[in-house]
């Protein structure tokens, strides 16, 4: 059988990644073109662009500011994969969208990404009609009844904050549901006591099932999933859950295409452990979210071994 | 092995019933509750970071053994304060102004804790003056910001200034957070910096003169 379609868009154009730290501090821009090289050989959808400053660099937005000339057409003369721009901050994606040729490109650029918390809305969806983009929208962040905002904690939050968008970049963007990207935030499992993972999925699966999202794709972080597991166990993890997610109605995924971003078949045993994990961290009657969140990892550690 | 031997172990395995167990035996056989703090729980929970640092074991591990001192530390809680034993130190802990999260500042939090810290957290999307008001109620000697987003690294910088302008009785900040960088400390003149939770702990112990 074939496994479901799953458009990847390659991430190793970010300073986490050493090599792309290597060309950002040299302001290299072959370095950058070998990245997009690599990744469109692996036959990603998009390639992602961030150049964040890490724990082991300083960047600020001045810098990014002045690269984004050099670096981005010199990417579109390796490939035709479309870019996905990603940074919180609109003058970022100002000065790619004016440097960014698309007909050198296959498809539509990403703008990633628009959310809740952000002061710059109007701006960005205006850049998404401007542009013709598509729009990756953060809904782990949602409206508190205060009107303050706060992280997503059930499927109705991040059922709302879809909506809400939606509905905003139909009516201010004029685009459809084709065009939007809804990132519904996965959360590391090693530290995941607050069911954040079953939360991901069970969004997911909720977002599958409205009429009115049809056609809306969804995209997750995948090297988020595995932050704080054992190394030799981080590819496997990312696997086993892509394909939880993918049959629960993923069809993105940010991720590192040289790694990890074919699901493992259902039957491999890692998948069905995980599966028994997220089982052991739904809450039982008469407990508590952290009840069931410990047990949860209780489970998840004996993926590792004794520990004494 | 011990009675306390047998509670640190029992932390430093993550077993929260065996460690409020061992913890009560230990009460009944008569340690006074503040040996039982800093010769079981401090030394566990220190062995648990160096064990961390050091790769050797992982977050799940760290975080089940937070779970299981804490526990022991439900039973020698009002044992302290009858005892008028309070924490030498106290951290206030916070993610800045605009960023919403919290699961490293959350670690830092439960391993400041382990090395019997005071730990005040006041939560995610904390603005500067916020921050300031709880230093003046509070008194802590270590602040700690976390940031995980570029846009909101301004909000830090804000924040150190503002605690600094505020006249505030004096504190070491310190800051962390994915794109937060020793370099980044320094430019916006914060005491410390940390990569990683075990690594906080040692540098809030450094700052404060405990070690």
């Amino acid at each position: 059988m074939n496994p479901p379609e799953l458009h990847v868009i390659g991430e190793l154009m970010n300073n986490s990644y050493g090599r792309a730290r290597k060309a950002w501090q040299a302001r290299h821009v072959a370095g950058y073109q070998e990245l997009a090289k690599i990744q469109t050989d692996l036959g990603v959808s998009f390639l992602t662009l961030n150049v964040d400053g890490t724990q082991r660099l300083s960047v600020t937005l001045q810098e990014m500011l002045d690269f984004l000339p050099h670096v981005i057409p010199a990417i579109q003369e390796v490939t035709d994969v479309p870019l996905s721009f990603d940074n919180p901050n609109v003058a970022f994606h100002r000065e790619c969208l004016r440097h960014y040729n698309p007909a050198k490109s296959k498809g539509r650029a990403i703008l990633n990404s628009i959310s809740i918390s952000r002061n710059n809305i109007a701006e960005m969806i205006q850049l998404v009609r401007e542009y013709n983009l598509n729009v990756i929208v953060m809904a782990s962040e949602c409206l508190l009844p205060d009107g303050s905002h706060g992280s997503a904690r059930t499927v109705g939050d991040i059922l709302n904050a879809t909506k809400h968008f939606v509905s905003m970049l139909r009516e201010q963007a004029g685009i459809a549901n084709e065009r939007i990207i809804i990132d519904p935030g996965l959360a590391p499992v090693a530290s995941d006591t607050s069911g954040l993972i079953n939360l991901c999925l069970d969004s997911i699966r909720a977002i599958r099932s409205e009429k009115n999202l049809a056609g809306i794709h969804i995209s997750v972080g995948l090297s988020n999933f595995a932050i704080g597991a054992p190394k030799p166990m981080q590819v496997p993890l990312e696997r086993a859950f892509l394909a939880l997610a993918m049959e629960a109605g993923l069809d993105f995924a940010l991720s590192n295409p040289e790694k990890n971003t074919v699901p493992m078949s259902q039957d491999e045993k890692l998948v069905q452990d995980l599966i028994r994990i997220l089982e052991a961290g739904r809450v039982r009657l008469g407990e508590t979210q952290e009840d069931a969140g410990y047990r949860q990892l209780d489970a998840l550690m004996e993926l590792w071994g004794d520990r004494n | 092995m011990t009675t306390l031997e047998q509670l640190s172990q029992a932390i430093g395995n993550g077993k929260a019933k065996d460690a409020k167990v061992f913890a009560q035996r230990a009460l009944d056989e008569g340690t006074a509750p503040g040996d039982i703090v800093d010769q079981a729980l401090v030394p566990a929970m220190a062995a648990v970071g160096e064990k961390f640092k050091n790769n050797e074991i992982f977050v799940p591990e760290m975080l089940v053994a937070a779970r299981a001192m804490k526990e022991a530390m439900l039973l020698l809680e009002p044992r302290l304060v009858a005892a008028g034993i309070t924490p030498k130190f106290t951290a206030l802990i916070g993610t800045v102004q605009g960023d919403l999260h919290d699961i490293g500042k959350n670690l830092v939090g439960v391993m400041l804790k382990g090395a019997n810290f005071k730990v005040v957290d006041l939560g995610t999307n904390v603005p500067a003056a916020k921050f300031v008001a709880a230093i003046n109620e509070h008194r802590p000697q270590i602040v700690g910001l976390s940031a995980l987003l570029t846009t909101t690294m301004p909000a830090m910088v804000e924040t150190v200034r503002t605690i600094r302008a505020s006249g505030c009785p004096p504190v070491k900040i310190m800051i962390g957070g994915a794109p937060i960088s020793q370099q980044f400390a320094d430019e916006i003149g914060a005491d410390g910096f940390a990569p990683d939770a075990g690594s906080a702990v040692d540098r809030a112990r450094e700052l404060v003169g405990a070690i």
